[in-house]
């Protein structure tokens, strides 16, 4: 028999090993993301080495000028007093007056007083006597001019903090643009090797797995990748066993047949004996339907996701009347976020027929309220239009969304197409905003939804069935299952709430303001980081909910004490894609929607709050991602890891 | 996704991270220089409006402040690239002007929808070929007499992408060569799909094997010959029957 056969793995064997080679695809991945990074980087700091640091002497000239301005205005206060004959040595209170200008003015750093001898008379801050004499290589001077000539004269040192502050930039950007990339690709890449070599591989060898065992059924080649040509040669290689095998149950017919006494029974069967642990069936028929195309989706939520980085900024320095702008920063993320909702229920409870018509009304719809904010000023109407968006926006995404088998089969979809859709949306709209200021980014990108509506009608009519959701059911069925409802409510509701607080409020009103392409990138890394946790070995799945919400507690309170923007979001993006991890395909149920839109407008209301008690929204906010944060870390102590 | 597909997906990635990074760059120092440029000129400007307001606490109403024009003149030569100065009243009449055709005509309208629309103490107004930045002039009882404002060469503050395309031409070169490289890094045959496809297909076409290609380890290379092997003997137990059944055949 072939299962004694030795030499030939045993298939129960064969299924304990890693037949798909997915640890080494992962090492493999892990390799070429690290070269790509170490690429980027050493790159970067090339063209900051050869091409940014010449441009510096511009900013150099520019600082310099400013403090000739400064030098130039304190020369002609001492002049004035000069003017009534006070002799500039005896000269009371310089350097209060000196230090008040240092204090104002954030563009200069040193301010000298001398007089025609050249003797240092006063110095501003007092700290500076010590090292005066290093401080006059970038300083500009100015002339106090008195009756008889210069009775003495002003040193100035522009303040270096600027050009500083300009190379920590440039290197913060150079190291978020290398993870970016390196994380990216690498996931990109994993999936598509997940998809076209390591299931396909494992599929195949288990195939061969049975052949061993004498079972030749599904050899069928994969449609397409660099493994089809196995599948196609295994196929190929078994295909005479089947015709033998074919050929002889033929002649057994046969001889059966003529066999009428059946004297010939026990020697047929003898013959056949040694072939009856085999099976020669027909391959197994692949499923023909092919999962939906995803790129209307991706293209309609980059255009969703491109004014995230514009709106509350918006909200806050444009719309906002004030000491109100906070309120309308809240009421504004609170109207979007219902929007959505109600975008949502729509999408999987309201028409289906007309499917088509749906997602290009809707995006067509949220291209005009984005891009009327082009033309709003007052506070009602903007938060009308933000509405509007987040209605149309979700309704005819949604749709998209709800086609049958999209969520219950390949959940992870989805999630990786909202992640994606931050990764790309945020850096464009900080890049449209930067270029053309915000009204004009919110009119593009308006005029792209619009597009994108239009392109949701093009191609073969949707006559796919929706996915069928029971929200009571649902709602039930993830209620009754132990823990889950308390993790999901305490770990998921923290770290939305602190995302939200952070990336979408304090980032761009507080932490970057005006500072665009800042924010499309700490976004971007927010997004993009949440991929890599989702791509990587789920062992820490059990624990990954609380872990995210701890991690998000620690990015919000590095964010309140002053952390970089860009850090933060790398933080927040580890959390969101531990949730993923955490959730997996139950966080695209009823419970997950509801807590993450309460989540929301838990830190509108938080930020709404700061308008009435004498704290920062973002603390306020705190405390409530803490307070949910040390709730979910309790299950973390119940539960062994 | 095969190599080359994986080497052209690389290279734009790359392509497409630096491209991001010198925009991105280029632009936080375009900010910077605009930065400095509007807080020297608004210091400009604030100095100008204090020596406003030190007049006016003589209790003159702005009209009729001597010094307003001295004060206006001594500001355009404080910093390069200031064309005019002006004051002008609460309901848009120029008051006074280093332009002095301008005295007694309205401002442009432009000016009065950026002090409608200002946040904090200065308001700007961006026109095509000049800036205008502007500040309340206050009386001791908090009442603004008017509006002093500077006028501004459009080029003096660092305009978006005016450094950010340069620089991006200037390094269209490094950034090809390093998308070149990534392609490179995306072309080896990293995780071994075609040795083991060729390892496999030697195997199942049963073609003289070498130990390399066996590569004992590869459970998917085991698999491949375990399943050859099956192949083999099910082969000749199927022929050992056919020929059984054929001499039964033959004697039936």
């Amino acid at each position: 028999m072939l299962k004694s056969d030795a030499g030939h793995t045993p298939l129960q064997a064969l299924r304990r090993r890693d037949l798909g080679s997915s640890k080494r695809t992962d090492r493999t991945v892990l390799a070429l993301s690290a070269a790509l990074f170490v690429l980027v980087f050493a790159v970067g700091e090339w063209l900051a080495l050869t091409i940014f640091e010449p441009r510096y002497d511009d900013l150099t000239i520019t600082t310099q000028s400013a403090a000739e301005t400064v030098a130039q205005a304190v020369s002609e206060e001492m002049a004035v007093a000069t003017g009534y004959g006070i002799p500039l040595a005896r000269m009371r209170g310089v350097e209060p007056y000196l230090e008040g200008i240092l204090r104002s003015e954030a563009l200069v750093s040193r301010i000298a007083v001398f007089d025609a001898a050249e003797r240092l008379l006063f110095i501003a801050p007092a700290t500076a006597h010590d090292e005066f004499e290093t401080f006059t290589a970038q300083a500009v001077r100015a002339g106090i001019p008195g009756e008889d000539g210069p009775v003495g004269s002003i040193l100035v040192t522009p303040s270096p903090t600027i050009l500083q502050d300009a190379r920590r930039d440039l290197q913060s950007t150079l190291l978020a643009s290398a993870v970016l990339v390196a994380t990216l690709t690498g996931v990109l890449l994993r999936i598509v090797l997940l998809h076209n070599v390591n299931l396909v591989q494992a599929r195949l060898g288990a195939s061969m797995g049975a052949a061993s065992h004498g079972v030749f059924a599904d050899f069928t080649p994969a449609p397409s990748g660099p493994l089809r040509r196995i599948g196609q040669f295994a196929a190929h290689s078994i295909a005479p066993l089947r015709r033998t095998h074919r050929k002889l149950i033929d002649l057994t017919d046969e001889v059966r047949a003529l066999d009428t006494s059946s004297t010939f029974g026990n020697r047929i069967d003898g013959a056949l004996a040694p072939l009856s642990g085999l099976s020669f069936d027909r391959p197994l028929k692949q499923s023909a339907s092919t999962p939906p195309s995803l790129l209307w989706p991706l293209f309609a939520l980059v255009t969703v996701v491109a004014t995230r980085p514009l709106v509350t900024s918006f909200a806050a320095d444009r719309i906002g009347p004030g000491d109100l702008a906070t309120i309308v920063v809240a009421l504004t993320i609170a109207a979007d976020a219902v929007g959505a909702a109600l975008g949502l229920l729509l999408a999987a409870y309201g028409p289906w027929r007309g499917a088509k018509l749906i997602s290009a009304t809707g995006m067509v719809v949220a291209g005009v309220c984005l891009a009327a904010t082009y033309v709003i000023r007052a506070p009602e109407a903007f938060i009308l239009a933000q509405f509007g968006a987040g209605l149309g926006a979700f309704w005819a995404i949604g749709a998209a969304f709800m086609v049958r088998g999209t969520l219950k089969h390949a959940p992870w979809r989805p999630a990786v197409l909202v992640l994606g859709a931050i990764a790309i949306g945020y850096p464009l709209g900080g890049l449209i905003a930067e270029s053309e200021g915000r009204r004009m980014a919110f009119l593009v990108v308006g005029a792209l939804a619009c597009l994108s509506g239009f392109l949701a009608i093009a191609g073969p009519p949707r006559r796919r069935r929706r996915e069928r959701l029971h929200l009571q059911r649902s709602l039930h069925r993830h209620l009754h299952q132990q823990g889950a409802p308390f993790l999901t409510l305490t770990a998921l509701g923290s770290i939305t709430l602190a995302v939200v607080s952070f990336v979408e409020i304090t980032l761009p009103t507080e932490v970057s303001r005006d500072d665009y392409a800042g924010i499309g990138l700490a976004g971007a890394l927010a997004g993009g980081l949440g991929l890599v946790v989702t791509a990587l070995n789920t062992r820490v799945r059990p624990i990954a909910l609380p872990i995210g919400a701890i991690v998000a507690t620690l990015a919000l309170a590095a964010g309140i004490i002053g952390a970089p923007g860009l850090m933060v979001a790398l933080m927040l993006g580890i959390a969101s894609g531990l949730a993923l991890v955490g959730m997996g395909a139950k966080g695209f149920g009823a419970l997950p929607a509801i807590i993450i839109i309460g989540a929301i407008l838990l830190a509108a209301a938080a930020e709404a709050a700061s308008a009435a008690v004498p704290l920062e929204g973002s603390f306020i906010a705190f405390i409530g991602v803490a307070s949910l944060a040390l709730l979910s870390a309790t299950r973390l102590i119940k539960r062994p890891a | 996704m095969g190599q080359l597909g994986r080497a052209f997906f690389f290279a734009l990635a790359v392509a497409i991270g630096l491209g991001g990074f010198v925009l991105t760059g280029a632009r936080m120092l375009e900010r910077s220089n605009t930065a400095v440029a509007e807080a020297q000129y608004d210091y400009v400007l604030a100095r100008a409006e204090g020596a406003m307001e030190r007049g006016l606490q003589l209790g003159l109403p702005l009209r009729e402040l001597e010094q307003a024009l001295p004060v206006l003149e001594r500001t355009i030569n404080a910093a390069p690239q200031v064309l005019a100065a002006d004051v002008f009243s609460p309901s848009g009449v120029t008051l006074f002007s280093t332009d002095r055709g301008a005295m007694g005509e309205p401002v442009p309208p432009p000016w009065l929808v950026a002090i409608d629309e200002r946040r904090g103490e200065t308001w700007q107004e961006v026109g095509r070929h000049q800036v205008t930045m502007g500040r309340a002039v206050v009386n001791d009882f908090g009442l603004v007499e008017g509006w002093a404002a500077l006028i501004v060469d459009r080029d003096a503050l660092t305009t978006p992408f005016s450094l950010a395309l340069p620089i991006l031409r200037d390094g269209l070169l490094i950034i090809f060569a390093a998308a070149l490289g990534a392609a490179l890094i995306g072309a080896v045959d990293s995780v071994g799909v075609k040795r083991r496809t060729r390892d496999a297909i030697a195997i199942l076409t049963e073609e003289p094997t070498t130990k390399d290609h066996s590569s004992h380890g590869d459970p998917f290379i085991d698999a491949v010959e375990a399943a050859a092997a099956a192949t083999r003997a099910t082969h000749h137990q199927l022929s050992a029957a056919t020929s059984k059944m054929q001499t039964l055949d033959a004697e039936v």
